[in-house]
C-alpha cells in the first residue's frame, strides 16, 4: 500500500522520467523483435516495419500503460503543478503579494483564534468541569465576588440538594519550614470540601476530611511542586510534621501538579500548601466581611438555573433577617454562575474584540487577494482563449486555474500557520498578566483545522471566481476582444466594490484602534491617588505561636515599621493590610449613628485598610482635611479613623464629616470611632474603578471578630526615593534583625503593580493598533494595485483620446475622479462601521468618544492620498507617452 | 501432425495469470515473457504487446511484481520483472480460481 503510494508520488514528481523509461522499454522490445525477424530472414527495413506493426500503436500503448499505472491523474496533476509554478514565477510581484497577504491573514487569525479557543472555549482543567460553578455576589450591580463566613454557612446549609460540594477558601501566604529553611510560600486556607469540589485525586495520601478540618490536630495537604522541592518527592511525607506560621501541622496528602484554584488560572501563583479554613458551623461570624471565595460542584442533573434559584432564595431570606448588614440601597445580590464564566468574563470582551479585529483583517486580506486574482484572470483572457480553441476543455482549464490558486493558497496558508505558531509562542512567552490559562495556549489540532479550512476556502474562492469569469464559453468572443480595448464591465464593477469594501473595513479597524488607544491614554492619565514611583512592598504574616496576644502583634508591627524607616535610603515606611493595585480589598460594614443611611441602622460597605502611621507618607496619600493616624492612636485611646473624600462627600454632603462618629461593624473594634482626617481617593482596583468609600483604621486599635485576632497578614511598604534596587537588601536585613523567624515574601514595587493593571488595555491597544496598521497597508496596496492596473490597461483608450485632441490633464483628472469616487464610497462605509464598532466595544472603553475624529480622519486622509497617487502616476505616464506608439503597442 | 489449434485472444485476467506463472519460474524482461508464453503454449497463445506491458504495469502497481533495470543476454539494458511474495500467493489463488472456472465450463459443456 505504501509502495503503491510512493510509486504514484514518483510518477507525480518525475513524470517525464517515468515516460522516458517506458520509451526505453518499448525500444528494447522492438529491437529484440527486429532481431528475431531478421534472423527469420527479413530485411532490416522490413523487420523494423513488421516489428512496429506487431507492437501496435505506440502512443496508445503509452497511454494505456500510463492508465494501467493509475498514473493518468497523477501525471495530469503533476503537469498542472509544474505549469502553475512556472507561470507564478513569471509574475513574482503577484505571487509575493498573494503569499504575503494570505500569510498575514491566516497567521493573525490562527494566532488569535488559538488564544481565544484556549481561553474561552476549552473546558477548565478539572474533571467534569461543566459541573463547577461559583457564587457571585454584587453590591449595586458591581461584582464583589466574595462571601462572608456567615453567608457561606447559610449557603452550605441550604444547597444540599443542588450542590454535591460547596467549598470556601481564601488564598494567602504562610511562612513554612522552621529554623533554617523558613520561606514564605503561597497558600490557601480551604474548607475540606474543596477537594471533592475540584475533584482532583491526590498523588500521595489523602486530603483532610471535614472533621479534621474543623477540629483536632491541624492537618495540611501539600501540592506536588512543594513536595518535590522540600521533601524530594518522598512518599513517606505522609505523617511528617511541617511548621506553618510557627504552628505544627501534620501532612496527610499531596495534590498533583495540576491542582489549581480558579484564581490561579489567571494569576499563576499556585498555592503550595493547603490549610484548613476552620469555619465552625455553629459559631457566629460577621456577615459584613466578605473575603471568602467559593466553588461548588453541582449534583448530576442540576443546572445552573436551578442552583441559582436556590441560592437566590437563601439570599432573600438572610437579607430580610439581617437588614442592617444588607442595606437596601446597596442592593446586595448573589447568584450562581458557571465557573468558567467567572474565570473568563473579565477577558472575554477583549478577546472577542480581538477576534473581530482579526476577522476584519482577514476580510481585507481576502478582498485584496481576490482583486489581484481578478485582475490577473483578466490579463490571461487571451492565453486561455487560445488554449481553449486549441482543444483544451473548459473543465481542464478551470482545473488548471484551480491548481494554481490552490498552490498559492496552500503556500500562503503554510506561511500563515508558521507565522501564527511563532506569534502564539511569542504571546505565551510574553505572558501578559490577567489573561487566564495562557500557559495552555498552543497550536493544537482545532486551530490547525481552522487554518486548513481557511486556506481551502481561500484556494477554492480565488480559483473559482476568476476562473469562471476568465474561461469563457465562447472563446471566439474573447479572441476578438484585443487586449486593452476594454477592461471587462462586470469585472471592473466587482473590483471597485471590493476595493471600496477594503477601504471601509480598514477605516473601521483604524477607528477601533483609535478608540482603544484613547482608552489607554485616559486610563494612564487617571490619578491613582498615591505615589507610584519608588515604593517597594513585601508581604508577611505575624506567627501566632511567637506573638499570641494582640499587643504582642502590635508591638512587633510598630517595631518593624520603625526599624525599616531607619534603614538608610528609606524615606518612610508603614504597614498596611492590602497593597493598593496589587491585592484585592475586602469590604467592611460601617454605620453612621444618628444618621439614616438608607433604612434605619444600615451598614455602608466600605473598602477598609488597617494601617500604621508611617503608611501615608510611604505611599504619598494626600491629606485633605484633619490629620492622619498617629502614634497617639493606641488601643487605650479613643477610636480614630480616616476616611476618603468619596465617603465624606457621599455621606456628609454638608461637609461636616470631620469629627463625626462612625461605628464599625459590631464585630470589630474599635467600635465607635471619630473621623480625624480625610484623604484623597485611592484607585485601589485600577484607574477605571468607580469611586468607593474607603476607611483607614489604626493597626493598634483594630481587631477582628469580637475580641478575636488582630490583623496578622500584612504588607510592609517603604518609600525609597531613587534607590529601589539596593534598598531591598537593606530592608530584608533589617526585618531579619528584628525577628529572623518571620518570613517576608518577595519584593513588589508599586510600579510593577500599576503596570500590571494597565497591561491588558495596553496590549489590547497595541494589538488592535497593529491590526489596524496592517489593514491600512493592505487596503492601500489593494487600492494602488487595482487602480494602477486598471488605468494602465486603458492606455490605448487614452492614446485614442489624445490623438483626437483631448488634453492630457483632462484625462488625468477623470482618472483621479474615479479613484476618489471609489474611496469616498469606502469612507462612508468605514465611518458607519466605526460607529457600530464603538457600540460593540463599549465595555472596553473608558472615557472615549463614540467616533474619534482625529484617528478616523487620519485614516481617511491616508487612503484618499494613496488612491490619488495610485491613479495619478499611471495616468500621467499614459498621457505622457506619444499617442501613436501607445496605439501601436497592443 | 495435428491441426494447428486456433489462436485465441486472451482475456485480460488470464493474461495476468500467465504472466505471474511465467515469472514464477524466473525473472524476465517484457519481450522474454511474451516469447516464453508463446513457446510454452506451442504458439497458440500469442501475446499482444499492447496488452502485455499495461498488464505488467498493472501488476507492478498492485505490488504483485517488481521491476529492476538490468542487462539482457545480448548485453542491452532492459527492465526485468520479478514475482513478489504477494504475487506468488496471488498466483496460487488465481490458479485455483482458474481451475474452478475451467471445471465449471467443462461441466456445462459435458452435460447433455
Amino acid at each position: 500500500m505504501l509502495k503503491r503510494a510512493l510509486r504514484r508520488l514518483r510518477i507525480l514528481l518525475l513524470g517525464d522520467a517515468v515516460d522516458g523509461e517506458m520509451d526505453e522499454e518499448m525500444r528494447f522490445h522492438l529491437e529484440m523483435e527486429e532481431a528475431e525477424l531478421r534472423r527469420a530472414g527479413h530485411t532490416p527495413e522490413e523487420a523494423r516495419r513488421l516489428a512496429r506493426v506487431r507492437f501496435g500503436g505506440v502512443d496508445r500503448f503509452k497511454e494505456r500503460g500510463r492508465d494501467a499505472r493509475g498514473a493518468r491523474w497523477a501525471a495530469d496533476l503533476g503537469r498542472d503543478l509544474r505549469y502553475a509554478v512556472r507561470s507564478l514565477r513569471r509574475r513574482p510581484g503577484f505571487t509575493a503579494a498573494v503569499l504575503l497577504t494570505l500569510g498575514l491573514g491566516v497567521g493573525a487569525s490562527t494566532a488569535v483564534f488559538s488564544v481565544a479557543d484556549t481561553v474561552l472555549l476549552r473546558p477548565l482543567p478539572y474533571p467534569d468541569a461543566d459541573r463547577l460553578s461559583t457564587i457571585r455576589t454584587s453590591w449595586a450591580e458591581e461584582p464583589v465576588g466574595a462571601m462572608s463566613p456567615a453567608e457561606y454557612l447559610d449557603y452550605r446549609e441550604g444547597t444540599g440538594e443542588v450542590f454535591a460540594a460547596l467549598a470556601a477558601y481564601v488564598p494567602s501566604a504562610v511562612t513554612a519550614g522552621g529554623e533554617d529553611a523558613s520561606e514564605r510560600v503561597p497558600a490557601v486556607f480551604a474548607s475540606a470540601d474543596l477537594f471533592p469540589a475540584l475533584g482532583l485525586e491526590p498523588v500521595v495520601g489523602r486530603p483532610f476530611t471535614e472533621e479534621e478540618e474543623l477540629g483536632g490536630e491541624l492537618r495540611t495537604v501539600l501540592t506536588e511542586g512543594y513536595w518535590r522541592r522540600r521533601f524530594a518527592g518522598d512518599p513517606g511525607v505522609v505523617g511528617r510534621t511541617l511548621r506553618l506560621n510557627g504552628v505544627a501541622y501534620e501532612v496527610v496528602g499531596v495534590m498533583p501538579e495540576r491542582f489549581r484554584l480558579p484564581e490561579d488560572l489567571v494569576e499563576g501563583d499556585r498555592p503550595e500548601v493547603i490549610l484548613p479554613l476552620r469555619i465552625q458551623p455553629d459559631s457566629a461570624y460577621p456577615r459584613g466581611s466578605h473575603f471568602l471565595q467559593g466553588v461548588a460542584r453541582m449534583r448530576p442533573g442540576v443546572d445552573v438555573a436551578r442552583a441559582a434559584a436556590v441560592v437566590e432564595g437563601i439570599v432573600e431570606r438572610f437579607v430580610e433577617a439581617y437588614p442592617h448588614d444588607y442595606e437596601e440601597d446597596l442592593r446586595f445580590r448573589a447568584t450562581v454562575i458557571p465557573l468558567r464564566e467567572a474565570v473568563v468574563e473579565d477577558v472575554r470582551p477583549a478577546l472577542l474584540a480581538l477576534l473581530g479585529a482579526v476577522l476584519l483583517v482577514l476580510l481585507v486580506a481576502t478582498s485584496n487577494v481576490a482583486t489581484l486574482f481578478l485582475a490577473r484572470g483578466e490579463s490571461r483572457h487571451g492565453e486561455l482563449a487560445l488554449r481553449s480553441t486549441l482543444g483544451a476543455g473548459r473543465g481542464r482549464l478551470v482545473r488548471q486555474l484551480l491548481v494554481e490558486s490552490g498552490l498559492l493558497a496552500v503556500a500562503g496558508g503554510g506561511l500563515g500557520v508558521v507565522g501564527g505558531w511563532a506569534a502564539v509562542e511569542g504571546i505565551r512567552r510574553l505572558s501578559p498578566p490577567g489573561v487566564p490559562r495562557l500557559a495552555e495556549v498552543g497550536l493544537d489540532g482545532r486551530t490547525l483545522l481552522f487554518a486548513l479550512l481557511l486556506t481551502a476556502v481561500a484556494g477554492l474562492l480565488f480559483g473559482l471566481l476568476p476562473a469562471l469569469r476568465a474561461v469563457p464559453d465562447r472563446a471566439a468572443r474573447t479572441l476578438r476582444e484585443a487586449e486593452g480595448r476594454t477592461t471587462g464591465g462586470e469585472s471592473r464593477r466587482l473590483r471597485q466594490v471590493l476595493v471600496a469594501g477594503e477601504i471601509a473595513l480598514a477605516i473601521t479597524l483604524v477607528a477601533g484602534a483609535g478608540l482603544l488607544g484613547r482608552t489607554l491614554l485616559a486610563l494612564t492619565s487617571v490619578d491613582p491617588g498615591l505615589r507610584i514611583e519608588d515604593v517597594v512592598s513585601t508581604r508577611f504574616s505575624v506567627p501566632p505561636a511567637r506573638y499570641p496576644e494582640a499587643e504582642d502583634v502590635r508591638e512587633y508591627v510598630a517595631r518593624v515599621a520603625d526599624r525599616v524607616s531607619a534603614v538608610p535610603g528609606v524615606a518612610s515606611a508603614g504597614v498596611v493590610t492590602n497593597l493598593p493595585l496589587a491585592a484585592g480589598i475586602g469590604d467592611l460594614g460601617v454605620q453612621i449613628p444618628g444618621r439614616e443611611v438608607g433604612h434605619g441602622d444600615a451598614n455602608i460597605a466600605t473598602d477598609w485598610q488597617v494601617v500604621t502611621p508611617g503608611y501615608a507618607d510611604a505611599v504619598g496619600l494626600r491629606l485633605l482635611q484633619g490629620r492622619w493616624i498617629g502614634e497617639a492612636d493606641r488601643s487605650d485611646g479613643p477610636g480614630a479613623v480616616v476616611i476618603n473624600r468619596t465617603m465624606a462627600e457621599r455621606y456628609w454632603p454638608e461637609g461636616d464629616a470631620l469629627g463625626a462618629t462612625v461605628r464599625l461593624s459590631a464585630e470589630t473594634a474599635p467600635g465607635e470611632a471619630r473621623v480625624v482626617g480625610i484623604v484623597e481617593e485611592v484607585k485601589h482596583e485600577g484607574p477605571d474603578a468607580p469611586p468607593r468609600p474607603q476607611i483607614y483604621i489604626p493597626h493598634r486599635q483594630f481587631r477582628f471578630w469580637n475580641g478575636g485576632s488582630v490583623a496578622r497578614g500584612l504588607t510592609l511598604v517603604a518609600h525609597a526615593p531613587g534607590q529601589t534596587a539596593n534598598v531591598t537588601t537593606a530592608i530584608r536585613r533589617a526585618v531579619r534583625e528584628e525577628d529572623p523567624e518571620v518570613g517576608f515574601g518577595p519584593f513588589l514595587t508599586l510600579e510593577d503593580a500599576y503596570r500590571d493593571v494597565l497591561a491588558r488595555p495596553r496590549i489590547l491597544a497595541a494589538l488592535l493598533g497593529s491590526f489596524a496598521v496592517a489593514a491600512l497597508l493592505l487596503a492601500a496596496v489593494g487600492v494602488y494595485g487595482v487602480i494602477a492596473y486598471t488605468v494602465g490597461r486603458r492606455r490605448r483608450e487614452f492614446g485614442i483620446r489624445m490623438a483626437l485632441g483631448a488634453e492630457g490633464r483632462r484625462i488625468v483628472r477623470d482618472v483621479l475622479a474615479e479613484g476618489l469616487r471609489v474611496t469616498a464610497a469606502g469612507v462612508v462605509g468605514g465611518v458607519a462601521g466605526a460607529v457600530l464598532l464603538s457600540g460593540a466595544l463599549r465595555s472596553l472603553l473608558f472615557r472615549a468618544p463614540p467616533v474619534d475624529p482625529i484617528v478616523v480622519g487620519g485614516g481617511v486622509l491616508l487612503l484618499a492620498g494613496v488612491a490619488l497617487v495610485a491613479s495619478w502616476i499611471p495616468a500621467r505616464r499614459a498621457t505622457r507617452v506619444d499617442p501613436v506608439s501607445s496605439l501601436r503597442a497592443e | 501432425m495435428a491441426p494447428k489449434p486456433r489462436k485465441t485472444d486472451l482475456l485480460q485476467g488470464s493474461l495476468d495469470l500467465l504472466v505471474l506463472k511465467t515469472l514464477s519460474v524466473e525473472s524476465l524482461h517484457g519481450w522474454g515473457i511474451s516469447k516464453r508464453i508463446g513457446l510454452l503454449s506451442e504458439g497458440v497463445l500469442e501475446v499482444n504487446q499492447g496488452s502485455l506491458y499495461p498488464a505488467l504495469y498493472r501488476l507492478e502497481d498492485q505490488g504483485l511484481v517488481e521491476s529492476e533495470w538490468g542487462v539482457s543476454d545480448e548485453g542491452r539494458r532492459a527492465k526485468f520483472y520479478r514475482l513478489t511474495r504477494t504475487g506468488r500467493s496471488r498466483l496460487t489463488e488465481e490458479r485455483e480460481g482458474w481451475n474452478l472456472f475451467a471445471g465449471a465450463v467443462e461441466a456445462v459443456l459435458a452435460a447433455g
